[in-house]
């Protein structure tokens, strides 16, 4: 009993701590931060009709409808009218401090306090816009969120060309990859046993009504209905991809298949829907967490687990420089 | 690294993290599969609540699920005092500005109780941007997309109206809703 409780710890150590290298945080801070400067580049001359006092949804009802103690813009722009400051600036003044964050979370300078400013930043107005929400949004804030405690500065960023952060393999990294990895495990269990209770999911009707719908129509899919049974076999593709996420993408042999099926399913949700940017944030998403490479720790955790084990897949080059010197410095320290 | 007995402090400290790590992922699963934090009241919920809005598990991930929803669209007539008017509509070339006018619209539309209220905030606003205007009245359609075999016996999609209230400037506050399903 005592040696399999001691087995278990010691799995438990190898998969929540054994050190890894900061790649996979890196990158998720360049796509992540990437992406979102591409959305704020967008919503930019929009801002005042969507998150204005007297845009869409005026401000009014935003905080009647607000359940959090989370600031909203129309909050702080009432706290900045004491300085005379318009409503109108403010909301431009929470937007641009968002876009410097995301400029200093994207390049790393100072990245964890541009990241605790980015996820901070956003907060605020997702809180202001709550209506215009969608699934870009949450999975940006997500990540948001998991940058800020991850070690996403450790490499390619000026951070790491300043030295002020090594990018040795570390526990931290670990960590920060496993949420990301099993939150996501959530995410697809959570969409695909809501989608299998409903029947359009199962007779192809629910892939005919997505494609079909004015907002993401691009081509006419109207000859879908003489070949009914290509939307069924879609519709349970996405059941089955989606199910079994959480069980495929943990074991080696079907790992690769697994994530493969499902970045063509984002890829696929781009071209037929248009949702290019959320079909962008959920390649990233899914590369960060599994797409990238666990190099192996140069000294096992505690409990003789060694980390990975698995090939690097990134870039090998680097990879292996990095090791060497991560040797060096466990051996030197 | 490995140490007869005791555990290093960065181990400590990595399984600290580690802890917390497992405790957020199991709220995920607690906000995401059960309805905690949705009831309004104490504070501790109030504190759920916030920490769900700040870490992103303020919403749950059922995309299209369990069934594709009708794309909503709305409109405004833009009526003047000499009785000329002209159409103005809900939606944006942007694409991504255009997902996000079609979340207000549906979100807004869907619910009963909310209609009313969006419906004059969006009059409010048209009003605001058209000073000639003397009333605003707010259109709001479902699509209505038929069955694949439906489709294929010649059935068509259309717009169902769901919506139509006019507001006036002079009454605003009167707001003088025809209701569900009148037209304009």
């Amino acid at each position: 009993m005592s040696r399999r409780l001691s087995r278990a710890i010691a799995a438990a150590r190898a998969f929540w701590l054994a050190p890894e290298y900061p790649d996979a945080a890196a990158f998720l801070r360049l796509a992540v931060g990437g992406l979102a400067l591409v959305q704020l580049a967008m919503l930019w001359p929009h801002l005042l009709p969507l998150y204005g006092n007297f845009g869409w949804v005026q401000w009014a009802i935003v905080e009647t409808t607000s359940n959090t103690w989370v600031p909203s813009i129309g909050k702080l722009a009432l706290i900045l009218s004491g300085w005379g400051v318009a409503s109108a600036t403010a909301l431009h003044l929470v937007f641009a401090l968002y876009g410097a964050s995301l400029i200093g979370l994207v390049i790393g300078y100072r990245t964890r306090l541009f990241a605790v400013l980015a996820w901070l930043t956003h907060s605020v107005t997702l809180n202001s816009g709550f209506f215009s929400l969608y699934g870009v949004d949450t999975m940006m804030h997500i990540l948001f969120f998991y940058l800020v405690f991850s070690p996403a500065g450790a490499r390619w960023s000026v951070d790491a060309y300043l030295e002020r952060t090594s990018p040795a393999p570390r526990a931290g990294a670990r960590i920060a990859r496993r949420l990301v990895q099993l939150h996501l495990c959530i995410i697809y269990l959570n969409t695909g046993l809501a989608k299998a209770r409903g029947d359009q999911w199962w007779n192809g009707e629910a892939i005919w009504r997505a494609v079909m719908q004015p907002q993401f129509n691009v081509v006419d899919f109207g000859w879908l209905t003489s070949r009914p049974e290509l939307a069924a076999v879609a519709g349970w593709s996405v059941l089955l991809i989606e199910l079994g996420y959480a069980v495929f993408i943990w074991i080696p042999a079907t790992r690769r298949p697994a994530l493969a099926v499902t970045l063509l399913m984002h890829a696929g949700i781009a071209l037929t829907m248009r949702l290019w940017l959320f079909s962008l944030m959920m390649v990233a998403f899914n590369l960060a967490a599994f797409g990238w490479s666990r190099a192996a720790a140069p000294a096992p955790v505690a409990g003789g687990a060694a980390a990975g084990g698995v090939r690097p897949s990134g870039s090998l080059g680097l990879l292996r420089r990095e090791r060497r010197r991560a040797r060096s410095l466990a051996l030197g320290g | 690294m490995e140490r007869a007995g005791r555990p290093s402090l960065s181990e400590r400290r990595g399984g600290l993290l580690a802890a917390l790590a497992a405790l957020h992922l199991a709220l995920v699963c607690l906000f995401v599969w059960t309805d905690l934090s949705e009831a309004s009241g104490s504070p501790a919920r109030a504190t759920l609540g916030t920490y769900k809005n700040l870490s992103g598990i303020f919403r749950d991930y059922r995309f299209f699920a369990p069934a594709v929803a009708s794309d909503m669209r709305a409109g405004f007539f833009v009526e003047r005092p000499d009785g000329t008017s002209e159409f103005h509509s809900f939606l944006a070339d942007n694409l991504e500005v255009g997902f996000r006018y079609n979340c207000i619209v549906g979100a807004s539309m869907r619910d009963e109780k909310l209609r009313d209220l969006m419906a004059q905030s969006w009059a409010a606003r048209m009003l605001g941007a058209h000073p000639d205007a003397a009333r605003v009245t707010v259109v709001a359609q479902s699509f209505q997309l038929p069955a694949m075999r439906a489709f294929a016996a010649g059935a068509r999609p259309s717009w169902q109206v769901v919506y139509a209230g006019t507001f006036d400037r002079r009454r605003r506050e009167a707001g003088a809703a025809a209701g569900p399903g009148a037209k304009p």
